[in-house]
């Protein structure tokens, strides 16, 4: 189970505390911080299909919303919380569209303690073309979809965005220092997630 | 392979269409708005149900010089011929009319001994004891000049007293207390001005807690009760408790519900009377 650092159990306590009082800045704020995180992660869990993504994730909130007074914030996060609830949401749009899981990691490896699997990267001889390949968009997705929301973000903005790490910092309101040791945890934390669900796809030596 | 190749080839994040946004986050403050109404009413409704529970102390103990008598059997005139019919009347109408009396309230219901204090005078112990139940309510009886308050008790105005009952309002002059009555089986809403109310050990007082910032702008101390014996039971929204020994508790009320309507305070009357969310400080002392 990851640590939680003492500030985002009191940012999701009082998160939690606003939003069982029915009060919409805090309601905004939720769905503000939480939506692109849970949507990237139901969207490569549900066949890619914008359809029953909006689905599930509008589902997923809405419980949520319902059941936060059953949230507790020694057990994890909010956003743990969150992607939990979703689950079972996405098993049944899966049951019913008839999806197999074979794409799809047991989810108690992804989202509980991954252990010794790693693999580098800069190692891996992944041919060109199989870089375009659906089967690897697929698993890159997966696998960011798979990450805590700021790990993805921070992933984006300097991968896909290119920003600089100085830019990165602004835009986060953070130092620069912060922003390169996020980082690093982001690059390894993705590592190990695409390396076992790479694996798992046959794009990798398990 | 590097991280950057991969994602910037590999990596399509998905784009949600922006109307799903919209409308998702609409739905969700809709909820919450539904939230935010169910709790106001809950507190309403309990914060009622108190009330009643400490309106019937009050009015059963030594704020009002009224007298409490078990409810009179039917009184047949006496009918001593044509010439008597008027003499009987009066008979009739005497002895179900309680005697007027200009004392400090002093009466006998069933339950734990009451008195009522005030900032700057004490009344006299009751003499009995007041039947405290959760379920209690009042009865307003159209036309009549008591209040049932317990089975088989009432609550009846002396002449001459400082009190008013009319059309289910009892209110008691000098903004003492002001009770609605609206029917039997709905909580009594009341008006209290800064008291203090002791009642007896082992009677049971339920009082309705609520975090003093829902009420006060700019929040205040949390409310509190003082208990120098005895016991009472606590329930608010957020949680059921005990009071403790010892602490002082302060009991927010709204003030001003002479002009609620017969229905239960709602939404929208909070909204159009925001003076309503003013609290009135209420101390409450659970004692001998």
């Amino acid at each position: 189970m990851r640590l939680v650092s003492d500030e985002v159990r009191r940012e999701d306590r009082e998160l939690r505390s606003g939003l069982l009082k029915g009060d919409e800045a805090e309601v905004e704020r939720f769905y503000d911080k939480y939506f692109a995180r849970l949507y990237r992660y139901v969207y490569y869990r549900v066949g890619r299909d914008h359809h029953n993504t909006e689905e599930v994730v509008h589902d997923t909130f809405l419980e949520a919303l319902e059941k936060i007074g059953r949230y507790d914030p020694d057990r994890g996060t909010i956003e743990a919380w969150l992607v939990t609830v979703s689950r079972n949401r996405i098993r049944s749009s899966n049951a019913l569209m008839g999806r197999a899981h074979a794409r799809e990691m047991s989810w108690s490896m992804l989202e509980g303690e991954l252990d010794t699997i790693f693999a580098d990267l800069d190692q891996v001889n992944l041919q060109e073309a199989a870089l375009e390949s659906e089967e690897l968009k697929h698993v890159v997705g997966l696998a960011m979809g798979s990450l805590p929301g700021e790990y993805s973000k921070l992933l984006e903005m300097k991968y896909v965005l290119d920003l600089s790490t100085r830019d990165m910092a602004r835009a986060l309101k953070k130092t620069e220092k912060s922003v390169e040791s996020k980082l690093t945890r982001a690059r390894a934390a993705f590592r190990q997630v695409f390396a076992t669900l790479a694996a798992d796809a046959g794009l990798l030596p398990a | 392979m590097d991280l950057r190749s991969l994602l910037q080839r590999a990596y399509e994040p998905p784009e949600p269409a922006a109307e799903f946004q919209t409308a998702l986050l609409t739905e969700l403050k809709a909820q919450a708005g539904t939230r935010r109404r169910a709790r106001r009413r809950m507190r309403l409704y309990a914060f009622g149900t108190v009330t009643a529970l400490a309106a019937s102390l009050l009015i059963a103990v030594a704020l009002i010089p009224l007298r409490v008598e078990p409810p009179a059997a039917p009184i047949l005139p006496v009918l001593l011929g044509a010439s008597n019919t008027g003499q009987a009347a009066i008979e009739a109408s005497q002895a179900t009319e309680p005697s007027p009396t200009t004392a400090p309230w002093q009466g006998k219901v069933e339950g734990a001994p009451v008195r009522v204090l005030y900032p700057d005078r004490e009344w006299a112990d009751a003499t009995g004891s007041l039947a405290v139940d959760k379920a209690l309510s009042l009865r307003a009886v159209q036309g009549q000049t008591g209040v049932e308050i317990a089975p088989g008790v009432r609550l009846v105005m002396d002449k001459g007293s400082n009190v008013d009952f009319d059309n289910g309002v009892l209110s008691v002059k000098n903004g003492l207390v002001s009770l609605r009555v609206f029917d039997r089986d709905r909580p009594v809403e009341m008006r209290l001005p800064l008291h203090t109310l002791l009642v007896a050990p082992g009677s049971w007082l339920g009082v309705d807690m609520k975090p003093a910032e829902n009420y006060a702008p700019g929040g205040s101390p949390a409310p509190e009760v003082t208990l120098l014996a005895g016991r009472a039971s606590v329930k608010d929204a957020q949680s059921q408790g005990t009071l403790l020994p010892g602490r002082v508790y302060e009991l927010h009320r709204y003030p001003n519900l002479e002009n609620l309507p017969a229905e239960r305070l709602g939404e929208d009357d909070l909204n159009r009377n925001p003076k309503w969310v003013q609290p009135t400080l209420v101390n409450f002392q659970i004692g001998k």
